[in-house]
Order: structure tokens, then C-alpha cells, then sequence
């Protein structure tokens, strides 16, 4: 997700100079996605490994220029988190193959559904599903995003899968939405009040109509990974409102993200916070940003799962029937 | 630490010391000329104040400063940074021990957060990603791995007067080599000083940074890079590395290079 934001922010920057004054900036974000159905679901052991191995050949997947057709991905098989492990703090990979023993699998169970850049943006609240949040390096396109769900499916296949990728976006995603707001200030902003403000305008998006409910999704920032920073430091830096309790604190948690050499944190808001981000996942129709208390909107940037990009990539056996019906 | 001491590729955090031996600046292997990088004589121990400053694409400029200091300890080498300023870190500090590279072991790191009163050690398997949130990443400042790329000897080129060393770096499968995040290098290096004194970075044929020593400064005999910049091409900004008031060989003692002395700080 970071380096989805990263590239995002850089876009916004751009468009920042030209939105101060007027309308803030709306584009469709060039995300597309794949939801892929495991045979008996994603906390499965044996295929945690070659999903690894699956998703790391996409880089292979070149276009007609002979580049490679991925910019980034984001997913379980790939990404790194920040966790607490017994008196370390690590940054690591979300898939360990070196831990997929009972105790692993439930850690990382208890992992996905804890950190706020992974839940339902990665797994399917029924743990049926994984999705797969990848940029191209082109210009999204519907045969890119086959080329590599194809690919996807092949690699799976060839470790004995049979999996097929789906004509029409059946998937958990389908019919929903992932907006991205960035909210701008002309001065470095004191942090603990950013995040306060932040705060309101996530109690207001959770209450307003359309909004996500939590099998589908939610809305998250900077402020949602802080708490969840601060709980793994054993929750003494955080109020009781799971805010920081000072820019001291804040700072100190920034420090601790950079010296593992995360990104999360500064692509969710900069340092300085003269920028936010504000994420909502899993709404099935447009919803109207919440006012920030100082901040202005932006940038707003919209994905719907839609025929160009969107794939189920379905490696069940009835998944396979129903598809081959359509 | 493979940062610190002798980080051979950025140098930053390298200083250097010429060798007692002059290196011939003819017919000499890549392989050879970067191990005596990897290998070049910093003293036994060097304090520095260092600045960090960070300018990002929009001109937002972040500064932070730290006191560093550095030890080595048999093969390994120590390090420990204390950060003085802003005032909001004033006070975090980080220990850094790094091993040999035969050895294959991992960096071993500890935090310690005033705001909390206590350390924590940290760990990531991400070499890649950036160090302290600067353009700098880690794999970037670490002492250099000779055997993580093939090289390919460009012959000389003249740079600000010196005569530099042109090689070029490429992984074995031509993929990014996943520790560091690249695919290719182009280095030159003064092989006199045992430096390098640009760096460029590329993955899958683009140049993503660009490392400079624009500061140079001869202390105490050891070549002390006292100012680099690395410029991400990418993201659009660019970290000016500051070395200043450098000091070797002054006996920093070894109980400084511990958990304890973390949580209290250098007095």
C-alpha cells in the first residue's frame, strides 16, 4: 500500500500547483485488482509458498516492448509490515515461509486482521479470498491485467491448481469502490491536532450513508497505523482515544517506522503534515469527502472494480463450474 | 553498520583513510579495486556530528542532526547515532552492530524512544526501503558487497580534476538484486583515496538516484567525505549527508556500544 500511496502522492503534488484555489482534482486511480479464491481458502498452508512464488513472476510478465508490465504490487505475497515479534520489532514480510506451522498460520490470521493497510484490502472478511493490488507501468489496460491474471493462474495451476480466471468480476469486490482523498495545508501543521481532525472526519464517514460496513471494508489513515504502532509498543505512547499523546510521541513513532525502513507512515501523512491522506475501501457508490478542520481537499482519486480493472482469478471447484456456466 | 564505519559505497558515513600503499590506477580488476573500498582503513574508531537534510520534491525541506559515533571490534563494527535535534527526537538514539560479510548475519539494530524510556531491538529484512525516511536506503550506506554484482571495467574518466574509475554494475540474472533494490550500477571510483565518489543507481534500466560526494576533506590522514547528496530521480527529491567536527582514533570506549548506555546517552 505505501508504495501505492507513494505514487499516488506524487501525482497529487503535481496536481496540487493547479487545485489550490479552485476544484480539487478527481481522476480514476490506474489501480486494477485481482481477487483470487483459493481451492479451501487463504490460510492454507501449502499455498501460502506458491502464492509467493506466483505473484513474484509477474514481474516476468513483459509487454510488447519486452518491459516488464508491472510498476507494483500489493499483496499478501508480497508486502512488508511492521510487527511485534516476542521483544523485537521487525519489519517483515506478511508471508513468512519459515513460519507456516500452526502457530504462523494463526499469527497471521491475527496479522491481516490487525493491521489497518492490510484487512479487507487483502483478505475477504470470510478469508475465501486475497486480493492482489497491482499498477502497471503503462496506462491501466483490460489485456494488461489479463496478462497477468492469466499468468497468475498458470503458475498456480502448474503447482497443481486448477484455476480459471473469470469472465465477469464476480469477486468480493465486485460492484465496489476504493476512493483516496488528500487533504493539503499551506503550513506544517501540529501533528497531534492533524490527527485529531483526521479523526472527526473518519467518525463522520463511518456514519455516513453508503459507507462501508465492515465486511466490505472501512476507511483508514495515518492515524489508524499510529494506533496500530503504539499498540505493538505496548500502547504507552497513545491516549486513551488511541491517539498519540504528544508530538513528542508522534514524533518518536515516525522515527521508529523510518529506522525500519517503512514507507506506510509518510505516504499516509508527510512528517511535516501539511499532507493527508484519508482511504475509504469497500463503499458501492461514490461518497462525498469529509471536511479535514484546516486542511483543504486536493485531490481525490477513485478505483471501481469494473470489466478493465478488475479479475477473479478462481481456484475452487465449483468456482470452476460456475465460470465455465457463464 | 555495515553502515557505518565503512560504507563503502556512500562514504558518507565512510570516511577514509589512504592506504600505506599507493594503488596503481592502471590494469587493476573492479573486483579488486571495490574490495579495497570494502576494506579501506577508517581508523579504529571516528566521532562525528552529522546532518541530515532532507528536501523533498515539493521543497520541503526536513533536518535532522545526530551525533554519531563509530567503533570497530575485531570484524565487526559498532556504531551508535543520538539524534540532538529537532527537539521532538532529541534524545532517540540507534545501535547498530554489523558483521562480517562471510558471515552472513544480519545487522543487529536497537532502538531506544525517550518518549517510552526504554529500547527495542528492531529488525527488517528490507535493505531497500529508506534509511531514517531519507533518499538514502540502508543497502545504500552499509559497507559495499563486492559479490552482489558482476563488474565491467569503463576505463578512466576525469571529474573535478581527479581521475576516476569507471565500472559498471550489473546483477548476474540482470533482475533487481532483491537485498538492495538494484539492477545496475554505475561507479566511479578514486582509486588513490579508496572512495567512491559517484554512484548511479538503476532497476530494470532506469536510473532511479544518483549519489555525489560534494565535499571531500583530508582529517587527521584519513580522506573524510564531509558532504554527499543522493538524488532520487524518482520521487523527485534529493538528502544532503553533513559530516562535521570528525574526529579518529579517540578511544571512545567500548561500554558506549551497548543497550545500557542506549537509554542513558552520551553525556
Amino acid at each position: 500500500m505505501p508504495r501505492v500511496l507513494n505514487t499516488l502522492l506524487l501525482a497529487c503534488v503535481l496536481s496540487a500547483t493547479t487545485a489550490q484555489a479552485a476544484q480539487p482534482l478527481t481522476e480514476y486511480d490506474e489501480w486494477q485488482v485481482i481477487s483470487l479464491y483459493p481451492p479451501h481458502g487463504v490460510y492454507q498452508a501449502e499455498l501460502l509458498p506458491q502464492l509467493v512464488t506466483a505473484v513474484e513472476g509477474l514481474w516476468q510478465v513483459q509487454g510488447s516492448d519486452g518491459e516488464p508490465l508491472l510498476r507494483s504490487v500489493d499483496s499478501l505475497a508480497s508486502m512488508n509490515v511492521i510487527v511485534a515479534q516476542q521483544d523485537e520489532v521487525r519489519f517483515r514480510r506478511i508471508i513468512e515461509k519459515g513460519e507456516l506451522n500452526a502457530a504462523g498460520m494463526q499469527r497471521l490470521q491475527a496479522l491481516v486482521e490487525e493491521h489497518p493497510l492490510v484487512q479487507r484490502r487483502l483478505v475477504s472478511a470470510d478469508g475465501s479470498a486475497t486480493h492482489l493490488w497491482l499498477r502497471l507501468k503503462k496506462p491501466a489496460t483490460a489485456e494488461g491485467l489479463q496478462q497477468l491474471s492469466d499468468h497468475l493462474a498458470a503458475s498456480l495451476n502448474a503447482a497443481g491448481h486448477q484455476c480459471v480466471v473469470a469472465a465477469n468480476a464476480r469477486g468480493p469486490l465486485a460492484g465496489r469502490y476504493m476512493t483516496q482523498w488528500q487533504y493539503d495545508t499551506p503550513q506544517r501543521a501540529d501533528g497531534v491536532a492533524a490527527l485529531q481532525a483526521l479523526a472527526t472526519a473518519q467518525q463522520q464517514l463511518s456514519n455516513a450513508p453508503g459507507a462501508p460496513d465492515s465486511e466490505h471494508g472501512r476507511n483508514y489513515s495515518a492515524l489508524n497505523l499510529l494506533s496500530y504502532l503504539g499498540g505493538i509498543l505496548g500502547g504507552e505512547l497513545l491516549d486513551a482515544n488511541g491517539l498519540p499523546q504528544s508530538n513528542a510521541a508522534l514524533a518518536q513513532m515516525y522515527m521508529m517506522a523510518e529506522s525500519l525502513r517503512s514507507r506506510d507512515l509518510q505516504a499516509l501523512a508527510r512528517p511535516d503534515f501539511r499532507q493527508l491522506q484519508l482511504v475509504v475501501l469497500g463503499h458501492k457508490a461514490p461518497l462525498n469527502a469529509p471536511p479535514v478542520s484546516n486542511y483543504q481537499l486536493t485531490h481525490t482519486s477513485i478505483w471501481q472494480a469494473s470489466a478493465r480493472d478488475y479479475r477473479v482469478l478462481d481456484c475452487r471447484a465449483q468456482g470452476l463450474v460456475t465460470s465455465e456456466n457463464e | 553498520m555495515k553502515l557505518l564505519l565503512k560504507s563503502a559505497a556512500l562514504t558518507l558515513l565512510s570516511l577514509t583513510m589512504l592506504p600505506a600503499f599507493a594503488v596503481s590506477e592502471k590494469s587493476i580488476k573492479p573486483e579488486v579495486l571495490l574490495e579495497q573500498v570494502r576494506d579501506r582503513d577508517d581508523g579504529d574508531d571516528r566521532r562525528s556530528r552529522m546532518i541530515l537534510e532532507q528536501t523533498m520534491s515539493d521543497g520541503f525541506v526536513r533536518e535532522r542532526e545526530l551525533l554519531m559515533l563509530e567503533k570497530k571490534f575485531g570484524a565487526e563494527r559498532k556504531a551508535v547515532l543520538y539524534f540532538t535535534a529537532p527537539a521532538d527526537t532529541a534524545g532517540t538514539g540507534i545501535l547498530m552492530f554489523s558483521y562480517e560479510e562471510a558471515s552472513g548475519k544480519d545487522d543487529d539494530q536497537w532502538l531506544y524512544l525517550p518518549a517510552l524510556r526504554q529500547s527495542r531491538r528492531i529488525a527488517t529484512n528490507s535493505k531497500e526501503g529508506p534509511f531514517l525516511g531519507t533518499d538514502f536506503s540502508f543497502a545504500d550506506i552499509e559497507r559495499l558487497r563486492v559479490d552482489d554484482y558482476l563488474y565491467e571495467d569503463q576505463g578512466t574518466v576525469e571529474i573535478n580534476g581527479r581521475t576516476l574509475h569507471k565500472i559498471a554494475a550489473h546483477t548476474a540474472n540482470g533482475l533487481e538484486n532483491p537485498r538492495t533494490g538494484y539492477s545496475q550500477r554505475e561507479i566511479f571510483v578514486d582509486a588513490e583515496r579508496q572512495l567512491i565518489m559517484r554512484d548511479e543507481f538503476y532497476r530494470e534500466g532506469r536510473h532511479i538516484k544518483t549519489f555525489e560526494v560534494t565535499g571531500l576533506k583530508e582529517i587527521e590522514g584519513y580522506w573524510t567525505v564531509t558532504e554527499a547528496v543522493m538524488t532520487n530521480h524518482v520521487e523527485g527529491g534529493f538528502t544532503r549527508l553533513l559530516r562535521k567536527e570528525t574526529t579518529y582514533n579517540v578511544g571512545i570506549a567500548e561500554r558506549l556500544f551497548n543497550e545500557r548506555t542506549l537509554r542513558s546517552g552520551i553525556q
